[in-house]
């Protein structure tokens, strides 16, 4: 897996002498420490104030335990999310996946694992976000199709004519709307070859 | 002399007569005097076997007298016996008329020849005459013995029988019948049975004694007389009706006494196979129908289980019934010491069956046990020891309330197989009770030890950590003197290693900050350089903390004293060492620590710059315990740190943040 070394990391832990292992390891990983938080409720005032590019978190904490903090991040600062923790449950493993963390691992962990975590937890967070904007297009595109479909001039289900009212003025709307391929499929074939 | 002469004569001396015998006598004497008539003999009486007697007679010879001296009954034949001389009889006639089986007077010869005319006619008479003379000797032996057979025969029946006549009055009675309704029969007059027998017998008999008046039909009937339970027989006769009263008490109660037995013996094998599959609140419920079963089947009042605790020091009322209207005591009957009723305790210990007809009946110095007793208006009890093995469980008792009563050997049999049945069950449901307890034990056991599994696996991998996270630490502050750095290393992996010891001996429950103190500043003595000496003082609080800062505080203490030896015992000789803690109302603990060495340099003071241990101690107390430092000096170096005991709150997801 290739490491991106310009990625700045949030250490989120409370205990102080973990915190000397997770920033020594990071700075022997050439990763920036973009800072430290002590609890879930630092750790998001520190994300939205520092934006790294992930969040290295324990689980157990004061005030607020890393899932919550993990869902939080998720909902308010996308970002990729780590959970270092010397408890490994099946349970906590299928709650911090349902909260979004991109990797889990045990604490001590070896330098490479924890390189691997970070870059898993970015590289699934990339994979999250570019589904996230397939599904936001796909929705876009299931939307247009309908209204496509609503301006067919002919019902499918009686043969009448539904060019009553202000039909070329709604035709007209929708074509002001489509990008170039759609309105491309839209031309007849003399317009298409004038076009092109 | 003429036949009718010898008659007259005859009757002139019957007339005379006033004895039976004499009378007989002279009949048969009469009657030899007649032609063809050899021999003459009366049979008369009776005897207890049923029998005539040959009362009288003429000319018979001895032989026949002794050989034919009684005949049965109802005969009225003379028996042909072959002697010398020999006798043919030769006619038979009946004293009274119209009767076939009473006394008769007979004739015979040495020769086989009949009688007829005049003579049998003569001889009738005679006899006739006889017997009328024998009715005017109503006081003769000859009738007195016809009624005494009568007497006799009834008397012969053991249970009361009477004869009546159509209008229901008494013509005889046997000394039973007496005996039973006090009637003493002296009367020569028939009584009416109702005086005879008294209202109350003859209210019971009215009804079947007519109906065996009208229909003829012998019937019969069980009526209670008295204490006695009587199989009453009536037969109808000529104008006459037999009462037989046949006393079935002991039948009935033999019967009574079998069926009982049979009912107790169908509940105990009902019990007992019950009882064999029962466990926990089933077993509550067998014995309570248990209970209720025998308390009704034995018509007690109150049916109660007491068991004992294992030590036999206590007994309580476990399972009661009570007749209707019967007070409950079980409430009160909880936890009562067993010293206190020696006669009870002793009894059982015994293994044997307490009883009490009378509570009269109980020794003197059973004066807990009687007081116990009338306290619940007990007259009569009968208790069976629960044993299981050679171990005394409980006993089993039935009360009597109303009444004082005596208890049969069989129906103590049945209470004692009821409380070894009870016992078993008892004793299986102890056990099985206490396997599951065991059970349950281990099994919250394995559940603790998985935990603290779990939790040591936790805490060795955050040890672990820290000390990687030491070594990062102390390599960022090294000043590349590799045997400084491995002092120092050694030293604070050395107190993490005790605070770890401390935190699992404890089972990583919450820990007295005093005690805490205590192990870590007073490990550090043995620790002082050669030469030095080292003491250390510590306050007494009840402050605990939980095991995470527990472990942080074990670390800040460890830097401390790690820095008192280093910096402070290199200028002097003698170091004490404090440590004094309090806790305020809002739950904030202040930790002091001092030295009574030289104190920190100025610019530790002032601007927070230090060394390694003055870092890891500055972190500690503000990440780990989210608490507040402050280093001082105060007749040498002081920290104060002061943190919250109470847990943050936690913080739940806000939809809004």
């Amino acid at each position: 897996m290739r490491r991106n070394r310009e990625l700045s990391v949030l250490v989120v832990e409370d205990d102080h002498l973990v915190t000397e292992m997770v920033r020594g390891m990071l700075e022997e990983l050439e990763y920036r420490v973009a800072g430290e938080a002590e609890d879930g409720h630092e750790a998001l005032e520190k994300v939205r104030e520092l934006r790294p590019d992930a969040v290295i978190m324990d689980l157990k904490m004061p005030r607020m335990s890393g899932i919550q903090a993990a869902i939080l991040i998720q909902k308010h600062f996308p970002t990729p999310v780590v959970v270092l923790t010397a408890y490994d449950t099946e349970e906590l493993r299928e709650e911090a996946d349902r909260a979004g963390v991109g990797a889990y691992v045990i604490k001590p962990p070896k330098p490479d694992e924890l390189s691997w975590a970070i870059e898993t937890a970015v590289e699934r967070f990339g994979d999250m976000m570019r589904i996230r904007q397939l599904a936001l297009e796909l929705e876009d595109a299931k939307r247009r199709a309908v209204r496509i479909a609503s301006l067919l001039p002919v019902c499918p289900s009686c043969g009448g004519s539904r060019t009553g009212g202000d039909y070329d003025g709604r035709l007209s709307a929708l074509f002001d709307e489509l990008n170039s391929a759609e309105r491309e499929a839209c031309l007849c074939s003399e317009c298409r070859k004038r076009e092109v | 002399m003429k036949a009718s002469s010898a008659l007259k004569e005859a009757f002139r001396k019957m007339a005379s007569v006033e004895n039976e015998h004499e009378l007989l006598n002279a009949a048969a004497m009469a009657a030899c005097r007649m032609s063809r008539v050899e021999y003459a003999g009366v049979y008369a009486g009776g005897t207890e076997a049923g029998e005539l007697v040959l009362s009288a007679w003429c000319g018979l010879p001895g032989w026949f007298t002794s050989a034919a001296r009684t005949i049965r009954e109802g005969v009225a034949e003379v028996p042909v016996l072959n002697g010398d001389p020999p006798v043919h009889a030769s006619g038979t006639f009946p004293l009274f008329a119209g009767t076939d089986d009473g006394p008769f007077m007979f004739t015979a010869s040495s020769r086989q020849a009949r009688l007829f005319g005049t003579v049998a006619a003569h001889l009738e008479w005679l006899a006739l005459a006889a017997g009328a003379h024998l009715l005017r000797l109503e006081g003769s032996s000859a009738l007195g013995r016809a009624l005494e057979g009568r007497d006799l025969l009834l008397d012969r029946i053991l249970d009361p029988a009477a004869l009546l006549d159509g209008g229901f009055r008494i013509l005889h009675c046997n000394r039973a019948f007496r005996e039973l309704t006090g009637f003493d029969g002296s009367e020569k007059d028939p009584i009416p049975f109702r005086e005879a027998a008294g209202r109350e017998l003859h209210g019971l008999l009215k009804e079947i004694l007519e109906r065996v008046l009208v229909s003829g039909e012998p019937a019969s009937d069980a009526v209670t007389f008295g204490e006695s339970t009587f199989s009453t027989a009536v037969h109808p006769g000529p104008g006459i009706l037999t009462v037989v009263l046949r006393d079935v008490t002991a039948e009935e109660d033999a019967g009574r006494r079998l069926g009982f037995r049979e009912k107790l013996e169908g509940l105990l094998i009902s019990i007992a196979t019950d009882f064999i599959e029962m466990q926990g609140s089933a077993l509550n419920l067998g014995i309570n129908d248990a209970l209720l079963n025998i308390g009704v089947a034995i018509e007690a009042d109150r049916a109660f289980l007491f068991t004992f605790s294992s030590d036999l020091e206590d007994m309580s009322n476990t399972h009661e019934w009570c007749a209707s209207n019967i007070q409950p005591y079980m409430d009160r009957l909880q936890g009562l010491r067993t010293s206190r009723y020696p006669w009870w305790m002793n009894r059982l210990a015994m293994r044997e069956t307490i009883l009490v007809p009378r509570l009269s009946d109980m020794p003197e110095w059973a004066e807990a046990e009687r007081e116990l007793l009338e306290g619940k208006d007990v007259q009569s009890i009968v208790a069976v020891p629960i044993v299981h093995g050679r171990d005394l469980i409980g006993f089993l008792g039935f009360e009597y309330v109303n009444r004082e009563t005596a208890w049969s050997d069989e129906v103590i049999d049945l209470l004692r197989m009821v409380g070894d049945a009870m016992g078993n069950a008892l004793q299986r449901n102890r056990m099985e009770k206490e396997m599951l307890r065991m059970y349950r034990k281990a099994e919250k056991e394995a559940q603790i030890n998985a935990v603290l599994l779990r939790e040591v696996n936790h805490r060795v991998k955050n040890n672990l950590s820290e000390i990687i996270g030491l070594l990062y630490a102390q390599r960022r502050f090294s000043n590349g003197d590799y045997s400084d750095f491995i002092t120092n290393l050694t030293g604070r992996i050395r107190g993490l290693a005790t605070v770890h010891d401390m935190l699992s001996r404890t089972g990583w429950k919450p820990l007295e900050l005093t005690r805490l103190a205590r192990g870590i500043v007073g490990g550090a003595i043995g620790n002082a350089p050669e030469g030095k000496e080292l003491r250390t003082s510590v306050s007494s609080s009840s402050v605990t903390v939980d095991p995470n800062r527990a472990h942080a505080l074990a670390l800040i203490l460890n830097e401390l004293v790690r820095n008192s030896m280093k910096h402070a015992l290199r200028h002097i000789d003698r170091l004490l060492i404090k440590v004094r803690m309090r806790k305020d109302r809002n739950g904030r603990v202040t930790l002091t620590y001092s030295d009574d060495g030289p104190g920190y340099p100025e610019q530790v003071v002032s601007t927070e710059r230090g060394n390694l241990g003055l870092d890891l101690i500055r972190n500690l107390v503000t990440k780990n315990l989210q608490g507040d430092l402050t280093l001082l000096n105060d007749g040498g170096a002081a920290a104060r740190i002061v943190f919250s005991i109470r847990p943050p709150e936690e913080e739940t997801i806000d939809e809004e943040e």
